[in-house]
């Protein structure tokens, strides 16, 4: 198998390697079939962002993608980079502008019998009550600046304390819903401003409220220990930093822009616009970062909160009988300072993680007490008319990817053609068919993200199944979905 | 005086998002037409008044990261102030002893139902595979939208 006459190695079924050449300072490795490697050489460009992002000052051991790659800018989407923070840089394009787009998933005691003869209204209620698409603004009013500094510093901790959500929610999310070292002076007024009239926003493109049922348990254990059970409503939330984090990220490819040619940093691609870690604009960008993240996970947290309403007051079910439960909340686009065993040494580093899941195995501090055994859940939506996956982390992927896995299908086909092959078709009629009840802010958005345009996650999770990265629980079947 | 011409842009291939390859007879035309061009991402149609103005000045170093500045401009003024522009009544680039500025006017309206005239948004204008250049027919760009 060649990419530009360049020679991949072929590890094991699922996993592929570019040996380092040029200015290339490790592998690169992607995880995927045979198969996809052909469709991914043949479509876009991610292989030579694999390769470029083996080119950063101080990555360690691999450039790593992931078997949902796709062009992104500079990493590719569903790439994972570590770097050694003494010695390494930290790079924006290895967040994305969305910082912490991420999903959470929450459980209910609910069956599907029960819900599905009010599903119709529930969609149009959810869809009613939680602000979406283009110029959204949030369901709470306006945050002054003190407000706003305060929900940059606190994340999820500062939704529950506005009354959204449970004390208890924070512990089923990643970092506890707040990334420490948050500090709004390194967050621009715009990027306040853009942010401080969207908390509680779904926004636009992918981002998703659905409405699932658990359709199959792989590992019936771990699917009890999570709260899962077959026939069960749970429901996806899919959303980022809104216009807060895309100003962050657009701030810092600037600063770090200059930073790069100001440390003599070569870069194969200005979108990988780098910094030292260690250096005063890598710290602030973490900073900002960390903000960025943090208003994310309140992001997360307020629409949570707003769902959960939504299902009480339109099944007439007390807080009891509904058994809302977070089950847990994850990044996919994030850079954080971990420790990773490197050379039988442990070693800090930056891990950029984008389009990518923390997947932390069984014992790891990181996890809450009820996960300890189970190793930490990975959500990895699909398209809104097949299903998702709930998995796991493994000790391999601690092992061979720094704890990262999957994060989603990936797209197939660009929006326009999308655009194209709807045409003239009746696609909430087609989404009914598969039973699938949508709504949308308008017909545009869904023919973008009808099933066609993505890969099949089924085929995404597997790759990570069979390499042992992640490992499946449970199958989630899409019922309902609210769409910006 | 620019208004929308759809004969001066058209949409490219890109897995993720949306990209424009954009032309103009001058620099002024360029930058008006990718204004247009981003507008017909994000709008479903385009305001039918024209009464508000907002003017700006911006300046960089290098022209193509210019475009981006003055497209993320716009943008900026769409998603946060809500003001939606049809027409670009003044543009003006000139390149001074730093690099280059930009001076412009932007007719369009504020309105209350802003929803209704926004289809897709565009969450920032990427450097990726940022290209301008000039030839004998005039100038051209390629740009990246996030979506």
């Amino acid at each position: 198998m060649h990419y530009k006459n360049i020679p991949i190695e072929k590890i094991h079924e699922n996993l592929f390697e570019i040996p380092p050449f040029g200015k290339m300072r490790v592998p690169g490795r992607i995880y995927a079939s045979e198969k996809m490697m052909e469709t991914i050489i043949a479509e876009d460009e991610s292989i030579q962002q694999v390769i470029n992002v083996a080119h950063l000052p101080g990555i360690q051991k691999y450039s790593l993608g992931m078997p949902d790659i796709h062009w992104g800018y500079g990493f590719p989407i569903g790439g994972v980079a570590a770097t050694d923070y003494e010695e390494g840089v930290i790079s924006p394009g290895g967040v994305g502008y969305d910082i912490n787009c991420g999903v959470r998933l929450a459980r209910t005691s609910l069956k599907r019998e029960e819900v599905k003869p009010h599903l119709q209204e529930l969609i149009t209620n959810l869809f009613r009550n939680i602000p979406t698409g283009v110029g959204s603004e949030g369901a709470i009013r306006r945050l002054n600046q003190k407000e706003m500094n305060d929900l940059l510093r606190n994340g999820s901790h500062w939704a529950v304390e506005q009354g959204f959500g449970e004390q208890e929610d924070l512990i089923y999310t990643e970092e506890n819903g707040r990334l420490e070292g948050a500090d709004p002076k390194c967050v621009s007024s715009r990027a306040i401003e853009r942010g401080s009239t969207q908390t509680g926003t779904l926004g636009s493109g992918n981002h998703f409220v659905e409405v699932d049922v658990v359709d199959h348990i792989y590992m019936p254990d771990h699917a009890e220990t999570l709260g899962l059970f077959l026939n069960q409503i749970v429901i996806q939330i899919h959303t980022g930093s809104r216009g807060c984090g895309y100003q962050i990220c657009d701030d810092f490819l600037k600063i770090l822009g200059k930073a790069s040619q100001r440390y003599g940093i070569a870069l194969p691609d200005r979108q990988l616009a780098c910094a030292p870690v260690r250096s005063q604009e890598g710290q602030d960008y973490l900073s900002a970062m960390a903000a960025a993240a943090n208003f994310a996970w309140a992001n997360r947290q307020v629409i949570m909160s707003l769902a959960r309403d939504t299902f009480m007051h339109t099944l007439s079910v007390s807080p009891r009988d509904l058994g809302f439960k977070l089950i847990y909340d994850v990044c996919h686009n994030i850079a954080k300072i971990e420790t990773h065993i490197i050379n039988g040494k442990e070693k800090k580093v930056c891990l950029h993680r984008k389009g990518a899941t923390r997947a932390f195995p069984p014992g790891s501090p990181e996890l809450p007490p009820a996960y300890q055994q189970t190793g930490q859940p990975v959500l990895v939506p699909g398209d809104m008319g097949r299903y998702s996956f709930v998995c796991l982390g493994t000790q391999v992927a601690m092992e061979e990817t720094f704890g990262s896995t999957c994060h989603g299908a990936g797209r197939m086909q660009s929006r326009k053609k999308a655009m194209d092959t709807g045409r003239g078709r009746d696609l909430f009629a087609e989404m009914a068919r598969m039973g699938v009840t949508v709504q949308a802010k308008g017909r545009g958005t869904i023919a973008e993200e009808m099933p066609y345009a993505y890969k099949d996650v089924a085929t995404v999770v597997d790759v990570m199944e069979h390499s042992g990265i992640s490992r499946k629980v449970a199958r989630l079947k899409p019922l309902g979905v609210i769409k910006g | 005086m620019y208004h929308l011409d759809r004969n001066k842009f058209h949409e490219i291939e890109h897995t993720a998002d949306t990209g424009m390859q954009v032309t103009g007879l001058t620099v002024e035309e360029l930058f008006a037409n990718a204004a247009f061009s981003m507008l017909s991402v994000i709008y479903t149609r385009l305001p039918e008044q024209a009464q508000m103005e907002k003017s700006f000045e911006l300046d960089d170093s290098d022209l193509s990261d210019l475009l981006v500045r003055w497209l993320s401009e716009i943008n900026y003024l769409l998603t946060v102030h809500h003001f939606l522009p049809s027409i670009i009544p003044d543009l003006n680039i000139h390149q001074g002893k730093n690099g280059y500025i930009l001076k412009a006017t932007l007719n369009g309206m504020n309105s209350k139902k802003y929803e209704e005239y926004f289809r897709t948004e565009v969450k920032a204008v990427t450097y990726h595979q940022l290209a301008l250049s000039q030839n004998e027919y005039g100038y051209h760009c390629r740009i990246i939208f996030d979506i």
